[in-house]
């Protein structure tokens, strides 16, 4: 009798004990769900890095280059001001406003640039001397008589 | 008798010599408001740069209207410098060397057209010859030219050709000195050895 006690209390604390330790190492599984929502989240939460990463890098590249006037910055808006661009800039935007100007005829004349001003001149100094000139002898003459 | 065509002689020289004096101190006065104009705009393209630098931006260009100053011409050896006006007719040539419309601004590829008065502001340029530099100023920045050939034609001669590669031609009468309608046309045609980031000098 007191060997089937002993061999009772044996039994329940060996099973009692296997199972508390087989308890307390138990991880229960994860749900599929759970998996797939925080690998989503970190799949954002990293895309949104890179790309905010490159968006910082590329503004900063296109910062870089524009100091150093490598690319010129993309014409986006129309000034207030006829005056100032950078040369190669303005080239382009010349060119394309140039597009709608009339345009130079091949074989045109050269302008008029003829000018009678200075015969005008010769002319009226001509005429100046000989009125005075005529004045005073008319002058003279009649001092004389 | 004697009198009268004496007094005729000397009323009718005097309104000459006055018309001429007219025209030329209009022409002076417009040439001087060009000029003011021209350094106004300079110290407003400077401000609008530096804007522009800080906005990362450029801007669309119009067309100039006509009579306003479009570019400075500087020519060193016969101390020219001249604001240049758009325009080649009486008004504008009468104030200062006109720029042909339809042709690009000196700078821009294709042929700038400048043309000017012989008695006036290219009274000199019989005295240039090929090799002889030019400098300009306008919206498309400075350059400095370099003048590759001079040829004249008769006033009525196809003279002005586009031009695929940046070119800079200033047309006036020829020859030079003559009185009356000058029957001929003096074409110079520079070309550009390198644009100038300082400001021009004076030429006078």
């Amino acid at each position: 009798m007191p060997y089937r006690y002993l061999l009772g209390f044996a039994l329940i604390a060996g099973i009692s004990s296997a199972a508390s330790a087989q308890f307390t190492t138990f991880i229960p599984p994860q749900t599929k769900a759970a998996d797939s929502i925080k690998t989503a989240v970190g799949t954002q939460q990293r895309a949104q890095g890179d790309s905010i990463q490159r968006v910082q890098l590329t503004n900063m590249k296109t910062w870089v280059d524009s100091a150093a006037g490598v690319v010129a910055p993309p014409a986006t808006t129309r000034a207030d001001s006829l005056m100032g661009l950078p040369p190669d800039s303005l080239t382009r935007s010349q060119a394309a406003a140039t597009d709608s100007a009339p345009t130079l005829k091949n074989g045109a004349r050269a302008p008029e640039t003829a000018s009678n001003l200075p015969l005008f001149a010769l002319l009226g100094a001509m005429g100046l001397g000989i009125g005075t000139v005529m004045l005073a002898g008319t002058k003279l003459g009649r001092e004389r008589a | 008798m004697r009198k009268l065509i004496g007094l005729a002689f000397f009323i009718s020289g005097g309104l000459l010599l006055s018309f001429v004096g007219g025209r030329y101190a209009v022409g002076i006065a417009r040439a001087d408001s060009a000029r003011e104009q021209w350094d106004a705009a300079e110290a407003h393209r400077a401000v609008v740069r530096a804007r522009e630098l800080v906005a990362h931006r450029t801007a669309s260009l119009s067309a100039p209207s006509a009579g306003a100053p479009v570019a400075r011409l500087v020519i060193p050896k016969i101390n020219l410098d001249e604001i240049v006006i758009e325009g080649v007719d009486g008004d504008a040539l009468n104030a200062g060397p006109g720029h042909l419309p339809g042709s690009v601004l000196p700078g821009v590829r294709g042929n700038a057209i400048v043309s000017a008065h012989r008695d006036r502001h290219f009274s000199h340029f019989d005295l240039l010859n090929v090799g002889d530099t030019v400098l300009t100023d306008s919206r498309a920045g400075r350059m400095k030219w370099v003048i590759v050939s001079q040829r004249v034609v008769d006033k009525d001669s196809p003279a002005l050709f586009a031009t695929r590669d940046t070119t800079l031609t200033l047309t006036t009468c020829w020859p030079i000195r003559f009185l009356g309608s000058a029957p001929e046309r003096l074409i110079v045609t520079a070309k550009p050895v390198g644009r100038l980031t300082e400001r021009l000098a004076s030429a006078n």
